[in-house]
């Protein structure tokens, strides 16, 4: 199966929202098959709305045309570049990855099933495989936004993994509640993390199986290591069916949106994306 | 409209004193214990499930969430509860459903069994199961719908035995089952197999959280210590709440609407009911 070849790569940098100095997010390409979002809301990044809908959306509908327009002949089926995201905290520091949303956001009317769960059910589902880098904290919707990618490469120094809801006195959003139920390794995980707000440390994590793999030296050290991951996962994009076969998975998160679900082939996938447009 | 707070230690059913088939006790402020004596194997009757366990879980609550403080956007007091078998035997936790019995009942499992099971895997404090013997079928079930378990290390054993002697689980059973047990694996051997756990294996798969050596007494104390370490997550009170979140299944299938309320409001409610 070939590749474009690197030296024809162009690789790409968007900042988003569009237009915005300093940017929320910075969308890169550096590789034929790696994308990279970094998310840079102040000092403990928080999840903003902004975030949510002016950086991350637009930034995966970005990746996902351009890797949709890789889709050629293959020998016996359609087949698309490997291609893989990693979604990373902003790499300019060591302390968080994400201190998760912000406090007005929950507040707001409709928050969850009109912005959040849309845009963490997207990435969820997303048809190339994604790496959170977490290269800090990772609290509550921070460690949601994790546990919404495939896997989780994490920094091995000062950095805990915790949903705090508990000491705040608020239950779980239905889809959180699903996720945490679905992607955590087992009930007595579960138990720690959404009942005791257990601080993971990231040996704890790893030892528990919330993240996949450990890396020294901080945001450049995990983004390294996400990149080796990526490498390793990128071919998984190549059938096409990649995010079908992760909405069949995780069908009880998507049940409590209340659409309608469907699990398309590669060919009417790429239909109703491109319809979407 | 409060009742009088309940004054402990007392006996259930209400008004015995010889042969009580539970005595609940507060022995710290922070703990609530609810020993079951019904006879030699600890059978969870209608009997025992309406009037005893109920009540006794009914005091307890309220005691708790008289704690609260009166401000606005008061907190509660820490606070966990155990539950154990007869503290003066050393032989069974709970043998589990007068089976037979239970099944002559149509609303046996809907309206009296599956009711306690939710309100303990919904309850707003921490509960430990100490397991101070035998655990067998619904005995277990009460044990898993317990938060945490710590068992005797001695000559007891937990199963889910209904494949042995021809009783299916309802659906809220099992999703009781899976939202505790560590893995299909286990699962299958729990359920399919009714494989008998030691305590040993029981604590290797998961179905326990620690085993401790010596007697009922020492299975009480060690419960205690575990819920001194859990009692500061009731203070926010949403303990309960969350494990409805977190457990939907259980409640969808037990046919009682799982509303995410707050705190707030479950307080309120409680209040109205007495």
């Amino acid at each position: 199966m070939a590749s474009a070849s690197a030296t024809h790569h162009r690789p790409v940098r968007v900042c988003f929202p569009a237009g915005s100095n300093p940017p929320l997010g910075i969308l890169s390409h550096p590789s034929p098959t790696l994308w990279v979002i970094e998310l840079r809301n102040g000092p403990d990044n928080r999840l903003a709305e902004q975030v949510l809908l002016d950086v991350i959306a637009p930034a995966l509908d970005r990746i996902e045309l351009d890797w949709r327009n890789t889709r050629r002949k293959g020998s016996d089926s359609e087949e698309w570049a490997p291609a893989a995201l990693i979604l990373t905290g902003d790499l300019r520091q060591n302390k968080f990855f994400s201190n998760g949303l912000l406090v007005e956001s929950i507040a707001m009317r409709g928050f969850f099933p009109q912005i959040f769960d849309p845009v963490i059910t997207r990435l969820l589902t997303f048809p190339i495989p994604t790496i959170a880098a977490i290269n800090g904290h990772a609290f509550a919707g921070g460690l949601v936004l994790a546990l919404a990618c495939d896997y989780r490469i994490m920094t091995s120094g000062r950095a805990w993994c915790s949903m705090n809801e508990i000491t705040f006195g608020v239950s779980l959003p239905p889809v959180v509640s699903a996720i945490l139920q679905t992607k955590l390794p087992s009930p007595d995980v579960l138990r720690a993390c959404a009942l005791e707000g257990k601080r993971f440390t990231p040996q704890e994590a790893l030892a528990c199986e919330m993240v996949d793999q450990l890396a020294e030296g901080g945001s450049a050290g995990v983004l390294h290591k996400a990149i080796e991951y990526a490498e390793r996962v990128e071919n998984l994009a190549a059938k096409g069916v990649l995010g079908t076969l992760k909405k069949s998975k995780y069908l009880s998160v998507l049940n409590i949106l209340g659409d309608d679900i469907n699990l398309p082939t590669p060919h009417e996938a790429d239909t109703m994306f491109r319809t979407k447009l | 409209m409060a009742m009088p707070s309940p004054t402990f230690p007392f006996n259930l059913p209400a008004g015995t004193s010889s042969a009580p088939l539970a005595i609940v006790t507060h022995p710290t402020p922070t703990l609530w214990v609810i020993e079951l004596r019904h006879g030699a194997d600890n059978r969870i009757t209608t009997h025992l499930l309406l009037d005893v366990l109920t009540p006794a879980l009914d005091a307890v609550e309220q005691d708790w969430r008289a704690t609260r403080g009166p401000e606005e956007g008061a907190r509660w007091a820490p606070g966990a509860l155990v539950i154990i078998g007869a503290l003066d035997q050393d032989k069974f936790f709970s043998n589990g459903l007068d089976y037979l019995a239970a099944i002559q009942s149509e609303i046996f499992f809907p309206r009296i069994f599956h009711p306690v099971l939710t309100r303990l895997m919904s309850f707003p404090i921490p509960t430990i199961a100490a397991l101070n013997g035998h655990t067998f079928a619904g005995g277990m079930l009460l044990a898993l719908s317990c938060d945490y378990r710590v068992m005797t290390s001695g000559k007891a054993w937990c199963s889910m035995n209904e494949i042995h002697f021809g009783a299916p689980i309802t659906a809220c059973t099992a999703e009781i089952l899976r939202a505790k047990i560590r893995s299909p694996n286990v699962l299958r051997a729990c359920i399919l197999e009714g494989r008998r756990f030691t305590p040993q294996d029981a604590l290797a798969n998961g179905l326990v959280d620690e085993i401790v050596d010596g007697k009922s007494a020492d299975i009480l104390h060690k419960a205690g210590e575990f819920a001194r370490r859990v009692e500061g997550c009731a203070v926010t009170g949403v303990w309960g709440i969350m494990k409805k979140s977190i457990y939907p299944r259980v409640f969808e299938t037990a046919t009682e609407f799982a509303h995410r309320m707050t705190p707030n409001e479950q307080q309120a409610i409680f209040q109205a009911k007495l």
